[in-house]
C-alpha cells in the first residue's frame, strides 16, 4: 500500500534524490544540499509537540509500503509571510471615465500585496516520475486535506496554493521578460533560485508602485494568471476540490494563486469519522482517502471500504497495519474524487 | 517697426485669424472664439484690477507692425497656475532598488504625477505666424513678457515656469502620447491638446495614470521623448536657458516636453534690466547694439527692439510715439546680443 506519513530524519537520502529530479522552476525543492537539509529539519520540527503551530512547515513523504521506498513529498506551511514578507500581485481594475469628454477606459493594474500573510499554503508537492500512476498523485496531494480536516485549529481559515506560471517552449516566462527583468537585470531561473535562499531581496528590488498592464508587452499580459502546462493537472485537481483563482498572481511569472476556505474544501467538508473493523474480508468499491487521526503518527492511504454498520467500515489487516490502526480505532474517510461521490 | 502691447477687445477677429494659422500647434491658442474672447477679457480685467498677490490673472500680448491691424504673434503670462484647476506635471525621479547582499543597485526612473508647480507664474501661448518668425520677433515677443513683469514682481509667483512642446514624429504624432496617454483614453493627441487648451486640462489629467509610471516599461521612442523638445522649438529653449530657466526633470503629462523653471527675480530680463530717462533724438547714435526697450507702464505697456549704442538707446520721435514715451519719461532697457537676433557683424 502507498501511504503518506510525516517526514523522518532517515528520509534524507530519499529526499535528496527527489530534489535532484525537480528541475528549475520548482523553487521549494531544489537540487541543493542546504535547502534540502533545511526543508527536512523544518518538516521534522513541525511534528514535534510544544511548538508554535503557526511556524510549522509540515512535510510528508509518500512511501511505497512494499519496498519501503520514499517516492514523493508534499508540504503544508501553516502560515506564510510571518518571517519574511510574502508577495503577490493583486490583479485589479481601474476605470478612467469622463462623460464630458466621452471617454471610458478600463485598465488592468497590478498592485503589490501581502494579502496572503498568515495564510496556510499547500507546497512542495513532488512525485517521482516513475510513480505517476495509480492515483498516487491524487493521494499525495489530497492526503494533506485529511490532515487539515483533522487538525483544522492549527491552520488558517483559508488555504492557498500557488501554481507555476506560463513559460514558453524554451522555458522563457514572458511575464518576467516584460516586467521583472527591467528591475533585476538577471534571468528568471536565477531570480527564482535566489528566492529559495532569501526572499528579502525581492522586496528590495521589485517595483513598489502599481503596474499598469497596458504598458506591458502583449505576451506578458496574456501570461497573467496562466498556469504552466505541466501544472495544469494539479490546478484541475485543486479546482475540483473547490479552490479558486481570486485575482492574485506570482510576482515573477504571474502564475495564479488559488485559494479555498479550509472548511469548504470538498475533501475536508465531506470527510467523516468512522470506527474501523479489521478483518480478512476483501474490500470492494471506489477508492477512499483513509487516514488515522494521529498527529505525529499521521498516516493516509487509499482503500476501498466495506460498510459494516452505521459509522463502521471494514479494511484488511495489511491496510490497517500501514495506517497504524486496530479494530475500534477512529478513521477519517472521504471519497478520493468529487465525481465519484456517493 | 515691431511693437508689443496688451491685447484688447478690438483684436478678436485678428486673433481668430492667428489661431487658425496656429492650427492646434499651441495648446493655449485653440481656434475657439469663445475661448479667445475670454482670453482678451481676462487680460483687460487683470490690467484693471488691483492685485495683492498672484492669482488666476492672465495677461496676453500681441505683436504687430506699427500701423498695421494684423496680429503676427501672441504671448501670454499666467500669474499663477493650479489655483482654479489642478496643474499637473510628471516629475522624473529615480527609484533606487538595491540589495547589498546581491550586490545589485538598480536605479529605475519613474514618472510621478505631481502638482509641484502650483502657484508658479507661467509663460504661455507663444505663437508667431510662421512667415513672420525671425529671431527678432521671437526674442521681442518672448522677453517682452518678462520686461512687463520686472516692475511688478509682487503680481507674480516667486517662480516662473515655461513649458516647451515635446517630440513629434513625421506624422505629427507624439510618441509619448501614443505609448502612455492613449492607453488611458482613446483620443488623438490633437483632440486632447485642444481640450487642454480650452481649460479641460483638469478633466483630462484626472484620466491620466495617477500612480508612478516606471519609464523602463515605456516604448523606446517614448523614453527618448522624455524631456526632449520638438526641433522647431529649440530656439525657444536656447532663449529660455539664456534667461536663466533650468530643467529640473519635470515634463508635460501629454507629450513629455520639458517644463523649465526659474526664480522670477533671477530671470535675466528681470534682474539685468535698468531704467533710465527717455531721450528723444532726430538722429540717435547707433552702432549695431540692440536694446529691448519698454515704457515700464502697466495698462499701456509697450515694448520694442531698438538699435542704440554700447551705452544705451535714444529714441526717434516715431519710436517714442509708438512706445508711448516722451522725453524724460522712465523707460526700461535690456541689452540684447546681436548674434541672437540674427544681426551678424
Amino acid at each position: 500500500m502507498m501511504v503518506v506519513r510525516p517526514i523522518r530524519s532517515d528520509d534524507w537520502d530519499a529526499l535528496r534524490a527527489l530534489a535532484s529530479k525537480t528541475g528549475p522552476g520548482f523553487t521549494s525543492l531544489q537540487d541543493d544540499d542546504v535547502q534540502v537539509q533545511a526543508k527536512l529539519d523544518a518538516g521534522i520540527a513541525a511534528f514535534e509537540t510544544g511548538r508554535d503551530p503557526k511556524l510549522a512547515n509540515y512535510l510528508f513523504a509518500l512511501e511505497d509500503g512494499d519496498s519501503g521506498q520514499v517516492v514523493g513529498v508534499c508540504g503544508v506551511d501553516a502560515a506564510v509571510g510571518l518571517d519574511n514578507p510574502w508577495y503577490n500581485y493583486r490583479v485589479g481594475t481601474i476605470v478612467q471615465a469622463s462623460k464630458e469628454l466621452d471617454v471610458y477606459s478600463k485598465t488592468q493594474i497590478l498592485t503589490i500585496s501581502n494579502d496572503y500573510t498568515g495564510h496556510t499554503e499547500l507546497c512542495s508537492l513532488f512525485l517521482d516520475p516513475d510513480y505517476r500512476h495509480s492515483k498516487n498523485g491524487s493521494l499525495l496531494s489530497k492526503a494533506r486535506f485529511m490532515f487539515l480536516a483533522q487538525f483544522a485549529e492549527r491552520f488558517y481559515h483559508t488555504i492557498l496554493a500557488e501554481m507555476r506560471g506560463y513559460s514558453d517552449e524554451n522555458g522563457i516566462s514572458p511575464f518576467w521578460e516584460g516586467l521583472g527583468r527591467h528591475f533585476f537585470t538577471i534571468d528568471f531561473d536565477q531570480a527564482d533560485q535566489l528566492t529559495m535562499h532569501s526572499k528579502v531581496f525581492i522586496a528590495e528590488l521589485m517595483p513598489k508602485y502599481p503596474i499598469y498592464t497596458n504598458l506591458l508587452p502583449d505576451d506578458a499580459v496574456a501570461a497573467i494568471a496562466q498556469t504552466h502546462k505541466n501544472t495544469t493537472p494539479a490546478r484541475r485537481l485543486l479546482e475540483n476540490e473547490g479552490f479558486r483563482y481570486t485575482g492574485h498572481v506570482d510576482i515573477f511569472d504571474a502564475g495564479p494563486a488559488l485559494e479555498a476556505p479550509l472548511q469548504d474544501i470538498r475533501a475536508v467538508r465531506e470527510s467523516r469519522l468512522v470506527t474501523v473493523v479489521v478483518s480478512e474480508e476483501e474490500t470492494h468499491g471506489q477508492p477512499y482517502l483513509v487516514s488515522n487521526t494521529h498527529f505525529a503518527n499521521f498516516r493516509c492511504g487509499l482503500s476501498a471500504l466495506n460498510r459494516v454498520g452505521p459509522d463502521r467500515v471494514q479494511i484488511t489487516p495489511a491496510k490497517a497495519k500501514s495506517l497504524n490502526v486496530n479494530t475500534g480505532d477512529t478513521l477519517r474517510i472521504v471519497a478520493l474524487s468529487a465525481e465519484r461521490s456517493f | 517697426m515691431l511693437i508689443i502691447r496688451p491685447i484688447d477687445h478690438n483684436d478678436l477677429s485678428a486673433l481668430e485669424q492667428l489661431a487658425q494659422s496656429a492650427a492646434g500647434k499651441t495648446t493655449t491658442l485653440p481656434d475657439n472664439r469663445d475661448y479667445l474672447s475670454e482670453l482678451i477679457s481676462q487680460t483687460q480685467l487683470a490690467l484693471h484690477q488691483p492685485v495683492e498677490r498672484a492669482g488666476s490673472e492672465s495677461y496676453h500680448f500681441v505683436l504687430q507692425h506699427s500701423g498695421s491691424d494684423e496680429i503676427i504673434g501672441i504671448a501670454g503670462i499666467d500669474a499663477s497656475v493650479g489655483l482654479k484647476t489642478p496643474f499637473y506635471s510628471y516629475r522624473i525621479d529615480e527609484i533606487v532598488h538595491a540589495s547589498t547582499e546581491l550586490q545589485i543597485h538598480n536605479r529605475v526612473p519613474a514618472l510621478h504625477l505631481c502638482q509641484d508647480y502650483t502657484g508658479c507664474t507661467r509663460l504661455c501661448t507663444l505663437f508667431i505666424k510662421p512667415d513672420q518668425r525671425t529671431p527678432q520677433t521671437l526674442h521681442l515677443l518672448s522677453r517682452a513678457r518678462m520686461l512687463f513683469m520686472a516692475p511688478q514682481l509682487q503680481r507674480f509667483g516667486r517662480r516662473t515656469i515655461a513649458e516647451l512642446q515635446g517630440m513629434m514624429d513625421e506624422q505629427g504624432r507624439s510618441p509619448f502620447w501614443e505609448c502612455l496617454g492613449r492607453h488611458f483614453f482613446d483620443m488623438e493627441f490633437d483632440r486632447a491638446n485642444y481640450l487642454t487648451g480650452i481649460n479641460s486640462k483638469a478633466f483630462i489629467a484626472d484620466l491620466m495614470p495617477h500612480y508612478p509610471v516606471y519609464t523602463t516599461l515605456l516604448s523606446e521612442e517614448a523614453r527618448q521623448a522624455l524631456g526632449q523638445v520638438r526641433p522647431d522649438v529649440e530656439e525657444v529653449l536656447d532663449l529660455l536657458i539664456d534667461e536663466g530657466f533650468k530643467d529640473r526633470g519635470y515634463v508635460d503629462i501629454f507629450d513629455a516636453g520639458p517644463t523649465l523653471e526659474s526664480r522670477t527675480d533671477d530671470l535675466r530680463s528681470v534682474y539685468d534690466t535698468r531704467t533710465e530717462l527717455c531721450q528723444v533724438s532726430e538722429q540717435p547714435l547707433t552702432d549695431g547694439h540692440w536694446w529691448l526697450v519698454s515704457n515700464d507702464k502697466w495698462r499701456d505697456y509697450r515694448c520694442a527692439l531698438i538699435e542704440g549704442n554700447t551705452t544705451g538707446a535714444q529714441l526717434t520721435p516715431a519710436q517714442a510715439q509708438q512706445l508711448g514715451l516722451t522725453a524724460g519719461d522712465s523707460m526700461r532697457l535690456l541689452a540684447m546680443d546681436s548674434a541672437d537676433l540674427g544681426f551678424l557683424d
